[in-house]
């Protein structure tokens, strides 16, 4: 009988020590979830899509492992709770990283925007250079509007970077400089072959 | 004390030395499987799949975590291998109709893309044709950087975002077509046609009849022809104005007449070349401009205009409604004309003319 109690001592100190590691990570798992809704709004889907597609992995991994000790007698928490962790500093740092992308997405679509501008600024200067005589009238007519519809789609690149959508005004900066420089070439062309008349 | 103490170490023991049998590589196969649908967008390109494919991997996951949760010695892992395979066998279904779905939509914008460049390249040669090189080109240079982001967002795999331009884009397109069509729908009326198709001919009757010099003009083929005692002799390109293809109606408005006027003075140094001064406007050209007045058509103290010239300068010259060849031509044509010959300008002769197939051709 005295035996039998030790035994139940020993099995109940045992116990506690388990249910000592074994509290759920709750507020980990809160933590983890509100680091990645924020990476998230800083803008993780747009500027950092694969590490925000790991840490979803990561988190679902962690409750899974979750779960599988919610059905254990002797619940083990600690290797979830480690992942949360770690989920939360990753996601923590990823919005650092975000962040910085995104700041290095605004200054490619200011320089791209300025590129353009002073591509288009030299079609325009160069169309007043054109040579007016046969056969240009009308195709200067249709430069003309041709730059001025890319003056109009400039206008829209600082809008989509007022509305930090700067992947797309770059791309559209991009397309308007390529535009305006070959209006430059068809000028410059027209201007050498006048010369050399 | 010994006895309890030697059953928990037989059973300590028991439990070290009975090695859990493996968790099946299946599980770890599915998990990265979800992951690279997820990639691939499943989640988006087949949400309801998607959706069934991960309860059923749920599920799995599920059973093996009731397996885990058991005894070492009471694991048995196939029926969740089994269920496992299930979720792989669903999950290679759900890859390859993501990756044809895909395989549609891609194809469908590629054709799309091709089908917008091939119409706005048409239109961009179409307004430096028709000379309208103001409204219509300024929403057609917008298209065509609406078509490359689309293009560029295709070369990306951006799909979506892609689809999202050419719908843009198509609304700029039809826009032109609109705008085009406005300037170009008489010309594909036949009931115009015939009658300018008769005044043509009628000219031609009076040229054989009193063999005299007539001057006929058809704007959309771009030409002047020359005829004498019914028979052509010799014919010229032309060059128009800003909206040469539309039928004059008042002062500055950079059409060209259309109707059947003569030449009222020949003037041998003009401001363009040599010039052939017209009778615009003439009884019709007043009525049509009366009739347009009261209906509100013109611009307040805005007169009906004239000074319409037959001039050089070259045909590619922009006229403000006056019809311009190049002085070569002009010489010839100043040499075979004089005061009174009949001039004849037409919309088009034909309704199969150069510029409606062109128009038709892009649409």
């Amino acid at each position: 009988m005295r035996n039998t109690s030790r035994f139940l001592v020993l099995f109940t100190v045992v116990s506690l020590v388990f249910a000592g590691c074994g509290k759920k990570p709750v507020q980990e798992t809160n933590d983890a979830e509100a680091a990645i809704s924020a990476a998230i709004k800083a803008g993780a889907e747009i500027y950092a899509q694969e590490e925000l597609l790991k840490l979803n992995n990561d988190l679902a991994a962690a409750k899974n492992q979750l779960d599988i000790q919610d059905k254990k007698l002797i619940k083990k928490y600690g290797a979830a709770r480690e992942m949360l962790t770690k989920i939360a500093a990753d996601a923590s740092a990823l919005q650092a990283t975000v962040a910085s992308r995104k700041e290095e997405a605004k200054n490619n679509a200011a320089s791209a925007q300025n590129e353009a501008k002073a591509a288009l600024d030299e079609a325009k200067a160069l169309l007043e250079k054109a040579p007016t005589g046969k056969g240009a009238r009308a195709d200067i007519e249709a430069l003309r509007a041709d730059l001025k519809a890319l003056e109009g789609s400039l206008a829209e690149v600082q809008q989509a970077i007022d509305s930090e959508d700067y992947l797309g005004a770059a791309d559209r900066a991009r397309i308007i400089q390529e535009k305006a420089s070959g209006i430059s070439s068809q000028i410059k062309q027209a201007l050498e072959k006048v010369k050399k008349k | 004390m010994r006895k309890p103490a030697a059953v928990f170490l037989l059973l300590s023991l028991s439990i070290c030395a009975c090695k859990a049998p493996p968790v099946p590589p299946e599980a770890k196969k599915a998990e990265q499987q979800e992951q690279s649908l997820w990639r691939d967008g499943a989640h988006v390109w087949a949400k309801e799949d998607f959706d069934s494919y991960r309860a059923i991997h749920v599920e799995a996951k599920r059973k093996l975590s009731k397996e885990n949760a058991k005894f070492v010695w009471f694991r048995n892992y196939e029926q969740v291998s089994s269920t496992f395979n299930d979720v792989l066998k669903n999950g290679e279904e759900l890859q390859e109709k993501v990756r044809k779905l895909k395989e549609i939509k891609s194809e469908s914008i590629a054709a799309q893309l091709k089908d917008f460049e091939r119409s706005i390249t048409g239109f961009l040669r179409l307004t430096l044709f028709m000379n309208e090189g103001r409204p219509i080109r300024l929403i057609l240079t917008k298209a065509e950087l609406m078509l490359k982001e689309a293009r560029l967002l295709y070369q990306r795999e951006d799909l979506d975002k892609a689809e999202e331009k050419l719908e843009s884009l198509s609304v700029s397109v039809k826009d032109v077509e609109d705008m085009i069509l406005l300037v170009l729908d008489r010309y594909s009326d036949p009931v115009q046609v015939t009658k300018w198709r008769k005044w043509a001919r009628d000219t031609i009757l009076e040229s054989r009849n009193k063999n005299i010099a007539v001057v006929i003009v058809s704007k959309i083929d771009r030409k002047l022809s020359l005829y004498k005692g019914g028979k052509l002799l010799s014919s010229y390109e032309i060059g128009l104005g800003h909206n040469g293809l539309d039928d004059k109606l008042y002062a500055a408005d950079q059409a060209t007449p259309e109707g059947r006027y003569r030449i009222t003075d020949k003037l041998p140094s003009s401001n363009y070349y040599k010039a052939l001064l017209i009778d615009y406007p003439n009884e019709e050209d007043k009525r049509k401009f009366d009739q347009a007045r009261s209906q509100g058509h013109i611009p307040p103290g805005v007169r009906i205009g004239g000074l319409i010239e037959i001039h050089g300068g070259g045909k590619h010259s922009m006229t403000y409604g006056c019809i311009s060849l190049e002085n070569k031509d002009m010489d010839a044509l100043f040499r075979l004309v004089e005061a009174g010959t009949p001039v004849t300008i037409v919309g088009a002769i034909n309704d199969m003319n150069e510029i409606l197939m062109m128009f038709k051709g892009k649409r």
